[in-house]
């Protein structure tokens, strides 16, 4: 077990370097795009302030708390599709149909693990850091008392969005080992996930927020540690006392997302001749 | 080393289903070269991606190395290597001695045994000039050598070779089938190499599985199926002048300038009757006999026939 872990894992650092080795080739593109990134980050925030100032907050959250949200949702994405971009419908199914993916599957490692090694998107980094700052700004100036507890809440924060982003852009990797064909249904999820998170969840109607904390956990993996780092408390099904949940809820639906991709596994029919 | 029974994989849903592998068994010997034959779309790919757990049968089992491909995969990988023609198995964008290094990380072999493999491998098939090369700026006869380097480097126990000499010129041709050669006599490692080039098989296989349509249609050693057909020879002919030529109980099968091929059927007339008959009709330069050539024995037991019953009919 130790041993196959090791196996999956073990090369995956030594893919990731040989695919910014690949990177470093054409490094002033890459800088551009990493940049461009975090560019479309900071005007989506200053859209946010705009409008947050226009309407003085939203469902009784200052500028600064409801920057949080967006700060950490965006932090959370730019981390899971940094990891995940490859998973994409429109990559992987590339990557079915061009036969990589049945010559991934002679190695003997995970093939997860090393279609994202060797696609690494060293763009979502610039998404990752704006969002990292704009949190760490919104903190500081929302007035919330910055303690190693908030951090810690902030990173737990972080890495929830990330890892349910992964599940559910594997989980549309399975599908596309499916139908081999992909569809951007899940977008729906990452993307509109993202955007839904950086809001307080309470301005969502009942059934939408249930499927955004129970379903897919993207929305309270964000929003309930955003809750205690603030001191404040979320409407009934999504409050507080979630938090403990939130790591159960993340961890469930990772493996969730396992199985589907093992199940797309066996189903696999290869690129054809 | 391998035994595969009753394996069928069909694509597509159950209504329209394409049975694309049909029921084949076979088993293969530890050390043996063997070769799978058959026209384009016969299975053959099907086949390997099944044996290597790319792909998961619809039924059926087999083994490899004593695992069963699609439940151990990884496991099986770490003992077996696999080269697709038409494919790369090196990184693209990184040069060739990159991805060696990648190869002995991810299967993780000893370094010394890597170093000293390393450097019998670019002596043998020739790779110094473009070690340090990125792999898409290689040449097709240069990125299959290197492939076979990368393929044989984790030293598996089986190799699994899907149309590697596809594309090839001759030259490259040649250094993958001696390279090839080699390995399975010096090393005893099995090798499956699927092909329709019969000059693949002549010079490399001892035995060859021929499928097509999904099935296997005949399975013997190489001279076997060569002698399928034992009664057919050809005679190739080379006249002082040029005037025609007609010998009873053989047929003009090509006539080029002063050169006749002719085909004849030594269960009607003896060979040595039929160069009697042709010497008596002309003047001869030089003559000689050929046993059937294995191309035409093959697109022969395409068509359904079958020849001499022997050991190497199937079903
Ligand atoms: N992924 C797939 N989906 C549907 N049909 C496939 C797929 N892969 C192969 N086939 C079909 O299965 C048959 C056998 O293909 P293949 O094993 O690649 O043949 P070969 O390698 O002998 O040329 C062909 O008819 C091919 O079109
Ligand atoms: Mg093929």
């Amino acid at each position: 077990m130790v041993d196959a872990i090791r196996s999956s894992i073990g090369i995956g650092p030594e893919l990731v370097r040989a695919t910014l080795r690949g990177f470093s080739a054409d490094w002033r593109l890459n800088l551009l795009r990493t940049g461009g990134a975090a560019l479309l980050v900071v005007t989506e925030a200053i859209g946010a302030i705009i409008l947050l100032h226009r309407f003085e907050g939203i469902g009784g959250w200052t500028t600064a708390e409801v920057l949080l949200l967006f700060g950490v949702a965006d932090a959370g994405l730019g981390l899971g599709m940094l990891v995940a971009d490859p998973l994409e419908p429109p990559t992987f199914s590339q990557l079915l149909r061009d036969g990589r993916f049945d010559q991934v599957l002679t190695r003997p490692m995970s093939p997860l693990v090393w279609v994202v090694a060797t696609d690494i998107q060293i763009r979502y980094v610039g998404r990752f850091v704006a969002g990292a700052i704009i949190a760490l700004v919104a903190l500081v100036t929302s007035g919330a008392a910055v303690t190693p507890a908030a951090v810690a809440l902030l990173v737990l924060a972080t890495v929830s969005m990330a890892l349910t982003v992964v599940a559910i852009l594997t989980i549309g990797a399975a599908i596309t080992m499916y139908t081999i064909e992909g569809t951007e249904v899940l977008n729906a999820f990452t993307y509109g996930g993202a955007t839904m998170a950086g809001w307080p969840l309470q301005i969502y109607a009942g059934a939408l927020r249930a499927v955004f904390v129970w379903a897919v956990p993207v929305g309270v993996s964000v929003y309930v540690p955003v809750l205690w780092i603030l001191g404040r408390d979320g409407p009934g099904g999504a409050g507080r006392d979630l938090l403990a949940f939130v790591p159960v809820l993340v961890l469930t639906f990772c493996v969730v997302a396992a199985g589907a991709w093992r199940a797309g596994l066996s189903r696999y029919t290869g690129a054809g001749s | 080393m391998i035994r595969v029974e009753h394996l069928t994989k069909s694509f597509g849903k159950r209504s329209a289903a394409l049975e694309a592998v049909h029921d084949i068994s076979f088993a293969i010997e530890a050390g043996d070269f063997v070769g799978y034959a058959g026209p384009n779309g016969a299975g053959k790919s099907t086949t390997v991606k099944m044996l290597t757990g790319v792909l998961v049968p619809t039924s059926g089992t087999a083994t490899v190395c004593g695992l069963v491909p699609w439940k151990d995969r990884r496991r099986l990988n770490q003992r077996t290597g696999v080269v697709f023609g038409q494919r790369t198995q090196l990184w693209w964008d990184l040069p060739v001695s990159d991805s060696f290094d990648l190869v002995h990380r991810l299967y993780r072999t000893s370094p010394a045994d890597h170093r000293r493999d390393v450097t019998t491998l670019v002596d043998t098939l020739g790779l110094a000039p473009f070690l340090e090369r990125p792999v898409r700026a290689l040449s097709l006869g240069q990125r299959m050598r290197a492939e076979l380097a990368a393929a044989v480097l984790p030293r598996p126990e089986v190799l699994f070779l899907d149309e590697p000499t596809i594309g090839l010129d001759v030259e490259a041709k040649a250094a993958v089938r001696d390279f090839l050669a080699a390995r399975n006599r010096e090393e005893g490692t099995t090798i499956v190499l699927t092909t329709h080039d019969t000059d693949d098989i002549v010079r490399l296989c001892r035995r060859l599985l021929i499928i097509d349509h999904g099935r296997i249609i005949s399975d013997g050693t190489v001279d076997e199926v060569r002698g399928r057909f034992t009664d057919e020879r050809r005679l190739v002919v080379d006249l002082v002048r040029d005037q025609p030529l007609a010998v009873p109980g053989a047929t003009v099968e090509r006539s080029e300038g002063h050169r006749r091929w002719l085909t004849f059927s030594s269960r009607d007339v003896a060979a040595p009757e039929m160069v009697a008959r042709v010497l008596r009709a002309v003047e001869v330069r030089d003559l000689s006999l050929e046993p059937p050539d294995l191309e035409d024995v093959i697109r022969r037991i395409y068509r359904g026939e079958t020849g001499g019953t022997g050991p190497s009919e199937v079903r």
